[in-house]
């Protein structure tokens, strides 16, 4: 059985603030979720090898050629980000004094 | 003009030749049926009648210069939420992307418009495409015109709902998991998930990058394999797209000599008798007409539900990390950057997309990466395996989509795992990447439409569309 301290931990890994009853409710549903999970334990898998991707048999390569990007689109990014300022977008401060 | 439901690729090409009707007067057709149909059904979270009343003029220019039409001109199309449409809002049915305007269009999109298609807007869907009945979408869910005291399936379930009520001709979906056969079959119309690599996933909001691809709705299978081949080649932009020459050639004799396999694992414990009744007599028909029917075994199906949910939470906690209410849209202000992220996303995002990215987070975090996603992924080569030898004995295989009938609001949305089960026959086709069709084969007593689905080996669409066509001459 997973600990609501467990789940609270989860949460903060994955960046994500709880609200209301959602610790209880995820307690319970992880730990009904990952008994199922369980069943990927019965079979003896040492010998196989694990399987990432279906179609990349071989690295996919292009050259290295340098091409200029659009500035209308560059433009319209930029109007989708939540802060920009003369051509640079603006993020909150990564290290804070706090 | 007669309603645009009634209307084929086909009866389109030749109206539009001989003058029948404008381009113009097809997108206003979809528009009206669209207004019409909209407050009972829900399917789409965005119309965008300028956009299609500008492509349609396009279409009508084209012909009034003489110039020769592209292959879906004039034909109305939706295309789900997860899918960039240049200028027009996408949300993935998510609050947090509420007011996103996407920059530019996806590659399948692009290739759509050079097509000549006409894009009525944007269809709904399961958030994040996390789903299998749109009741995850954060704007309300679609109903299934059949009975809209049903769900539609998902997460394509918009895109499924468009075409089936005639709202438009076809539309474009994405398919994890079964989030284009699955809602095909509980609406009636036809869905095919391609080849992982055949189509270019480049505009796509990502679910699990290794699964997910682009795929076509339509009612009828000729309908199908036309929207196929205008998205299907190789892109730059999608390292994972493949360069291949997709088939449109019709297998020769019908279904004569089709060596057709029928896995015992999907007509197990749980099928619904109304739906294995209709898969079986389609069955049947095929060997009617010529095929012939050989059983085969999946041996490893009972693990690859587990391993699929594994796979698919692992890589949606990785790809959803982007949406920390800076990048896209607008987001909280917290006090630090790591307290904006975590109020964006706390809000932002909804129960089921939670639960799945701190599941994939537990999955591929130290100490039980081996346990599970490792695991997951050493049972996706041994599902791919029984696939392999499956298609030594056979050509195809056929069996339901899903083992229940098109379901009611809320009957399976109190444990996550109720609604999870509804996937078991579609997620092994994804782990493996195979192409696989949903075709309409019936009713059940009460007037819902049952799916069948058939899987193919690698680009081989080719034969799932004679098995389509015969199926659908029946």
């Amino acid at each position: 059985m997973i600990s609501k301290e467990q789940v609270q931990h989860i949460a903060q890994l994955a960046r994500i603030k709880l609200q209301g009853k959602e610790v209880e409710c995820f307690q319970v549903e992880f730990a009904q979720i990952l008994e199922y999970f369980e069943v990927l334990g019965k079979l003896d898998v040492s010998q196989v090898q694990p399987m990432t991707h279906t179609s990349a048999k071989e690295n996919s390569w292009r050259e290295d050629i340098g091409e200029p990007f659009s500035s209308e689109l560059r433009k319209k990014m930029f109007s989708q980000f939540s802060s920009s300022a003369d051509n640079f977008l603006k993020v909150p401060r990564v290290f804070s004094h706090e | 003009m007669s309603d645009i439901k009634e209307l084929t690729l086909q009866q389109i090409r030749a109206g539009l030749q001989e003058g029948q009707f404008s381009a113009t007067e097809l997108a206003e057709s979809s528009l009206a049926a669209i207004e019409r149909q909209e407050p009972k059904l829900h399917a789409f979270l965005e119309v965008t009648p300028e956009l299609a009343l500008r492509l349609a003029k396009n279409v009508d220019d084209k012909k009034a210069r003489g110039e020769i039409l592209p292959p879906l001109a004039g034909v109305s199309c939706g295309v789900k939420d997860s899918i960039l449409v240049e200028g027009v809002p996408c949300t993935a049915g998510s609050r947090m992307l509420e007011g996103y305007l996407a920059p530019e269009d996806a590659t399948a999109v692009a290739n759509l418009k050079k097509a000549g298609a006409i894009l009525v807007g944007k269809t709904n869907l399961d958030e994040f495409s996390m789903g299998a009945s749109t009741e995850n979408s954060a704007f309300g869910p679609s109903r299934n015109p059949h009975d809209t005291e049903k769900v539609p399936g998902g997460s394509s379930g918009g895109s499924a709902v468009a075409v089936a009520s005639g709202e438009c001709v076809l539309s474009l979906g994405a398919d994890t998991g079964g989030s284009i056969r699955q809602p095909a079959a509980f609406c009636g119309v036809v869905g095919l998930k391609p080849t992982y690599g055949s189509v270019s996933r480049y505009g796509l909001i990502a679910l699990a990058s290794s699964l997910d691809q682009i795929g076509p709705l339509a009612r009828t299978v000729e309908d199908a394999e036309e929207l196929f081949l205008a998205i299907a080649g190789k892109d730059e932009r999608d390292a994972t797209s493949v360069d291949f020459v997709a088939q449109n050639r019709d297998r020769e004799g019908g279904l004569k000599g089709l060596r057709v396999g029928v896995p015992a694992e999907y007509f197990g414990e749980g099928l619904d008798k109304e739906v294995e009744q209709a898969v079986r007599s389609a069955l049947e028909h095929m060997e009617k007409n010529g095929a012939k029917l050989v059983e085969v075994h999946l041996p490893h199906t009972p693990y690859a539900l587990a391993a699929y949910y594994v796979i698919n939470m692992s890589e949606a906690s990785a790809n959803l990390a982007r949406y920390d209410g800076l990048r896209y849209g607008k987001g909280k202000k917290g006090r630090t950057l790591e307290e904006g992220y975590l109020e964006s996303r706390g809000e932002g995002l909804g129960e089921e997309v939670k639960r799945r990215i701190m599941l994939g987070t537990y999955a591929l975090s130290a100490g039980y990466h081996d346990a599970y996603y490792l695991k997951a992924q050493k049972i996706r080569t041994l599902l791919s395996q029984d696939f392999a030898k499956a298609f030594e004995k056979a050509d195809v295989l056929c069996g339901p989509v899903s083992p229940f009938l098109p379901f009611a609001f809320g009957e399976r949305t109190k444990s996550p795992l109720e609604m999870y089960i509804v996937d078991v026959y579609t997620v092994p086709v994804n782990l493996a990447g195979l192409p696989a069709i949903s075709l309409p084969v019936g009713m059940s007593g009460t007037g819902l439409p049952v799916g069948m689905q058939a899987i193919a080996p690698p680009f081989r669409e080719d034969l799932l569309f004679s098995v389509g066509r015969a199926i659908e001459n029946s």
